[in-house]
């Protein structure tokens, strides 16, 4: 579903919902409802306002890697500013679907690379495994 | 060379139909001179009727039908189907020029090392060049060489080529036998440009024939979509394998990169580089994953890199899955905690499963509570500061409305250290960073308010229609599995003949009196003063849980001296208590959810019930919840909406014995439905489908018969 039709159906149910809570007579549900509403849209657009002015700065997940020797690119970092708004890497068309293969035998030393792996696995500071 | 030779012609087709009946004719009427022509079709699937048209309409075509939509994989069962001299590959949305074989054939005469040999493949509605070759035209993607060209005297001479285009080529089988067999996880597009690098590494010469012509519907039978998937994804691959030191640079270059498309290209790569350790020795490896170390984050971010490099490993069989599951009440002996340790038991040999906990919690204190040996699981406590700094023992999400930051960041990030994220007990704020994620929704408490993450989530389960449907209507959101919790409550001395007069109703007492204990001691009370005779001898008994203090355990004493019959409490009962119960019971009741207009005040599922069911009793519940999926009205018991109606329903069932045993059995057949082994079943399908997305391959699917329409 597109995001407009899909803002425009989340529309269409809250009004649907508001007119049979006040068709039945039920005001004080209609209240909670609507007082509810409310507050997660000022959520929202507070959210939006944090993120967009504030979130780069105020990152309470901004995770410690080692610096990198090439030029910093242009994709936003993972700070929490990323983990609150959205997947990690959002889907994207893929024609195909998954199936599951037999293993297949590496050519390369299997202890060399589980070892390099772990050593790059090491280099990050975002376990906190116990 | 001998003066005949034997050639077939392989050609693949998937719903293409419209094309074969002129690529067919065009085929058969080429000068075959001292040629022995052999002709296989193999269809990758179609529902379009080709496989009964072509062998009405062609009987002298041999069809072999792929049990795979997959390009690659039809060649290798062409080529491994047929014995000839030499094989030609063509495409089907097309119609070849008389010399199309001679025209090979002059080619391959030249020199025994020429392994293959390409068309010059005409656009078919005009006199414009799709191919006489192809070479690489930016960073590794590759281009048809004369591509929309006019044909002109600059192509009319053989030459010899880098690599040629799979639309239209004969090979030699001995070419083909030295190469071996096509790789069939390209699928589609490119596995021409894979097999060309192979053969010039095998000493093989590559040619183009200008006078074996082809004309070609370009693109006729495949989308623009699909091919740019495909060559995107099988580029990265075609270098991982052949050019592995230059699969890094190639990133930025790739179209997923440039598209923003990075869950292909975070996908495509893993893959690659799954191919190169199988291709490659670990200098070559090793030197390749330390450059993804330092650009990846360019590209992916470092949560992201993490992440891929993580799934390398399991991708690469070098450690077991990691699961973790989050309960931030799992110090507490609930329905929700016993629906996830069943979860934990099942998967613990499979997986290394470890259990995320915001409190202090022994997994050895599950054996008690539940009678699960959760030895195998590993846990963690994770203090959240946000509800240690308001001295909240237990996280709720409800309190974290206005802050800037999310205090659940701090799961999140512990999330990375998985491979499936299980968030078992509906904290909707806790964003999943695994490579899998689920969530199980026990029932939609809270709408959607801030740092709402749930739509984040791979798989959403629910327990059952109920939660299912005010997921929809709170959340807006489809559900992609329910696993009805596992209820294992048989007692096999429970007998549908064996049974006393009492009506059981097993709940908590809750200090809200949510489960209407009063409620039913009244109607028993009143169902005692109107019907004498029809309850002579019949009891009512109440078991659940309780905690100290509990007001409401004073107005069920209250109620149950002033009803003056036949009526017992037991707080707090055994285990064997409580089976012992439910094989006495002949009736068993159910009242949650009366009168109450708070969807979270009805029983989202109704465990007792269904434990009931185990035992033979027959079901008397409310109508509303879960207790509609699990009673069938009239077959396995009732369902009541008033008091009034519970009264007379279970007068009916009092005093027809009949009846009673029938509906028993029915109730505990349909109780079957509901157990452990039905959970484990389900559970399994769900891990299957997130194995997949760990482990799995692309395939492309085969289409209904509609889709294909």
């Amino acid at each position: 579903m597109l995001p407009k039709n899909r803002k425009l159906r989340y529309v269409k149910d809250r009004a649907s919902n508001a007119y049979w809570l006040l068709k039945q007579g039920d005001f004080k549900r209609f209240l909670e409802r609507l007082t509810g509403e409310v507050e997660f849209q000022l959520g929202s657009v507070r959210d939006r306002v944090i993120t967009y002015a504030e979130a780069r700065s105020q990152g309470q997940l901004s995770l410690q890697s080692q610096p990198s020797q090439e030029a910093p690119a242009a994709v936003p970092d993972l700070d929490s500013e990323y983990i609150d708004r959205r997947k990690i890497l959002p889907p994207s068309y893929r024609p195909t679907q998954f199936k599951r293969v037999a293993p297949v035998a590496m050519q390369a030393d299997a202890e060399e690379v589980k070892a390099e792996l772990r050593a790059i696995l090491s280099s990050f500071n975002v376990r906190e495994r116990g | 060379m001998s003066n005949t030779v034997s050639i077939t012609a392989v050609t693949v087709t998937f719903n293409g139909m419209a094309f074969l009946e002129g690529f067919l004719n065009s085929l058969f009427a080429t000068d075959q001179q001292g040629i022995h022509l052999e002709v296989i079709l193999v269809d990758n699937g179609s529902t379009d009727g080709t496989v009964q048209w072509v062998r009405e309409n062609f009987p002298q075509v041999r069809v072999i039908e792929n049990d795979e939509n997959n390009y690659a994989k039809a060649l290798n069962v062409a080529i491994a189907n047929s014995a000839s001299d030499f094989v030609a590959i063509t495409n089907n949305d097309a119609t070849v020029h008389p010399d199309w074989l001679q025209g090979f054939l002059t080619v391959f005469r030249r020199d025994d090392k020429i392994g293959a040999v390409q068309s010059k493949i005409l656009f078919s509605d005009s006199n414009r060049i799709n191919s006489v070759g192809v070479q690489e035209v930016e960073h590794f993607y590759f281009g048809d060489i004369g591509f929309d060209l006019e044909d002109s005297s600059r192509y009319s001479k053989p030459k010899e080529r880098e690599y040629v285009t799979g639309g239209s080529v004969m090979f030699r089988r001995t070419c083909l036998e030295d190469v071996g067999p096509w790789d069939e996880e390209f699928i589609m597009f490119m596995e021409d440009v894979d097999y060309s690098a192979r053969c010039r590494a095998k000493g093989w010469k590559l040619w183009y024939s200008p006078s074996s012509i082809l004309y070609h519907q370009y693109h006729g039978s495949s989308s623009q979509a699909l091919c740019e998937y495909f060559c995107t994804r099988n580029r990265l691959r075609f270098v991982a394998k052949h050019f592995p030191l230059e699969l890094v640079a190639c990133i930025p270059t790739s179209h997923f990169f440039q598209k923003g498309e990075l869950d292909n290209l975070y996908r495509s790569l893993l893959h690659a580089v799954q191919e190169m350790t199988t291709c490659h020795d670990a200098a070559t490896v090793k030197q390749v994953l330390q450059e993804l170390r330092a650009r990846l984050p360019e590209y992916l971010g470092d949560v992201g890199t993490y992440m891929f490099f993580s799934h390398l490993e399991v991708l690469l069989g070098l450690r077991k899955i990691r699961v973790g599951i989050y309960d931030h009440a799992g110090h507490f002996a609930g329905g929700g905690q016993r629906y996830v340790a069943e979860m934990a038991d099942h998967m613990q040999d499979r997986y290394d499963v470890g259990y995320i906990f915001n409190n202090d919690v022994e997994l050895s204190e599950y054996k008690d509570w539940f009678d699960l040996n959760l030895d195998r699981c590993s846990m963690k406590i994770i203090k959240i500061p946000f509800f240690e700094d308001r001295n909240r023992y237990t996280a709720d999400e409800g309190m974290v409305l206005g802050e800037r930051t999310n205090p659940f960041d701090i799961i999140a990030k512990e999330t990375l250290n998985y491979d499936i994220f299980i968030n078992a007990n509906m904290l909707g704020k806790v964003n999943p960073l695994s490579a899998v994620s689920i969530f199980v929704c026990h029932f939609p408490d809270q709408e959607r308010t801030r740092f709402f993450q749930v739509d984040k989530y791979d798989h959403l389960v629910i327990n059952g229609d109920y939660t299912g449907e005010w997921v929809k209507r709170r959340w807006n959101m489809e559900p992609t599995r329910k696993l009805y919790p596992p209820v294992n409550m048989y007692n096999p001395q429970s007998n549908p003949d064996d049974k006393e007069k009492i009506i059981l109703s097993v709940s908590r007492f809750e200090i809200s009196g949510s489960k209407k204990q009063v409620e039913m001691i009244n109607t028993f009370a009143e169902m005692v003063r109107q019907y004498p005779e029809e309850t002579r001898d019949w009891k009512l008994m109440l078991v659940g849980g309780s905690t100290p203090g509990n007001t409401y355990i004073e107005e069920v004493e209250r109620a149950i001296a002033n009803a003056n019959c036949n009526i017992e409490y037991k707080a707090n009962a055994a285990v064997s208590e409580i089976r012992d119960f439910y094989r006495r019971a002949a009736i068993f009741w159910h009242a949650c959810g009366l009168d109450e207009e708070r969807p979270e005040r009805v029983e989202h599922f109704g465990m007792t019930t269904v434990e009931s069911m185990q035992n033979c009793c027959v079901p008397i519940v409310i109508d509303g919840g879960g207790q509609r999926e699990i009673v069938e009205h009239g077959d396995s018991g009732f369902r009541f909406s008033t008091l009034e109606e519970l009264m007379a329903l279970s007068l009916t069932v009092m005093g027809d014995r009949h009846q009673c045993r029938r509906m028993a059995e029915r109730a505990y057949r349909r109780s079957g439905q509901f157990n452990r082994k039905v959970f484990r079943e389900n559970l399994d399908r769900l891990l299957a489908d997130a194995e997949l997305q760990l482990l799995g391959q692309d395939v492309l699917p085969r289409p209904s018969a509609s889709e294909a329409a």
